[in-house]
């Protein structure tokens, strides 16, 4: 049974080039041979504006696409809330949910058993992450195409807490219950 | 512990006339994701005085191991249209649009791990257009393959449409980012 991976401590360093020095990397995850059942990151300092989360993710097993949740500091309570708009080559669909969700369904992963090949990428903002006052608002686009299938999304979600920064982030596919495969990879930034 | 810049420009291309094709060649391997971020106008239009240009990499825009799913917002000349398009087999990923007339419209495109040796490369994008003539505004955004575990080395921009160039002025950067 696979482990969740942690990605422990905070790596920031100062930075030249663009945006002035204003993009840090944190913290990376990079799901080895064994595969993984979680991708966590914990301890993110409140010190950055915007969270910025670049990855490209598959899970193992029969051949479709997975339901993506995010949760923020573990909180399992119905906090969550996300609209989208998806196109997939022969249809556009917009949807969404309101207050009640007990994890931010703010994505999907391709899932196939082989190893190697396609994988979902996506790029999440996490807005005023820091704040202790503002509800918590993500941007999320992502995709994946396998040349006559795929969804290309854009996800807006918010976590209904104003008054907590986000200190932890928690990425599974189906819960847990798909196994994260080898060379999926998490990167997390720090934007000032 | 990383101490490198983690998001860097690579290389800026302005160009001082109108041009067919904008070249990145030799690009570091060093690097976990690269930013391409254009601003173009094409000379020749494909709908409505807007072009669909396309990137490919490593020199490879004859195998058909290409393929994209794009969303796609423009004016239909009766009203706004919102569609969806697959393109399989292809020989570039045309996941981007440009203007060619009045403004330019600006593009970004995200090649993720694209120096990794074993994965097939994903990239996702979005670009828009708005002169302010409604029959030829519009917004993309989309994700496309590359069937190809190779590690990109060199990306080729092209504009579309027939005997399209890009126009003098169009600009074209190329960023690293390095995660920890």
């Amino acid at each position: 049974m696979p482990t969740p991976l942690i990605a422990n401590g905070f790596f920031g360093s100062g930075i030249s080039g663009h945006l002035g020095g204003n993009y840090y990397s944190l913290q990376t995850v990079t799901v080895g041979s064994g595969g993984a059942s979680a991708i966590n990151f914990s301890s993110i300092p409140s010190t950055y504006t915007h969270l910025q989360i670049r990855y490209i993710v598959k899970g193992s097993g029969s051949t479709g696409i997975g339901g993506a949740p995010w949760r923020f500091n573990s909180d399992p309570g119905t906090n969550y809330t996300w609209h989208y708009l998806v196109g997939d080559g022969s249809s556009v669909a917009a949807g969404g949910n309101g207050t009640g969700l007990t994890s931010g369904n703010w994505g999907e992963t391709y899932v196939d058993g082989t190893v190697g090949g396609i994988y979902t990428v996506g790029i999440m903002d996490i807005l005023d992450y820091a704040s202790t006052n503002k509800n918590k608002t993500i941007r999320h686009f992502f995709g994946e195409d396998m040349n006559g299938s795929g969804k290309v999304e854009f996800f807006s979600g918010s976590w209904l807490n104003s008054s907590t920064a986000v200190n932890a982030i928690n990425y599974t596919i189906n819960g847990g219950s798909t196994t994260i495969t080898q060379y999926s990879q998490f990167a997390l930034y720090g934007v000032k | 512990m990383t101490s490198a810049s983690t998001y860097t420009p690579i290389a800026t291309q302005t160009l001082g006339s109108n041009t067919p094709l904008v070249y990145f060649n030799s690009i570091p391997q060093t690097y976990t994701d690269l930013v391409l971020q254009f601003n173009g106008q094409g000379t020749s239009g494909i709908y409505n005085n807007m072009t669909y240009p396309y990137i490919y990499f490593n020199g490879d825009n004859t195998s058909g191991y290409y393929s994209t799913t794009s969303v796609l917002q423009r004016n239909t000349g009766s009203g706004e249209t919102v569609l969806t398009t697959r393109n399989s087999n292809a020989n570039n990923l045309a996941l981007f649009l440009a203007n060619t007339s009045t403004v330019f419209s600006p593009n970004i495109a995200h090649i993720m791990n694209y120096s990794n040796t074993t994965t097939y490369k994903t990239v996702v994008a979005r670009g828009n257009g708005a002169n302010g003539t409604t029959s030829v505004d519009g917004v993309i955004f989309g994700v496309g393959l590359w069937r190809n575990p190779a590690g990109i080395t060199s990306i080729t921009v092209g504009p579309n449409g027939t005997s399209g160039n890009f126009l003098a002025g169009s600009t074209f950067t190329l960023y690293g980012i390095l995660a920890a």
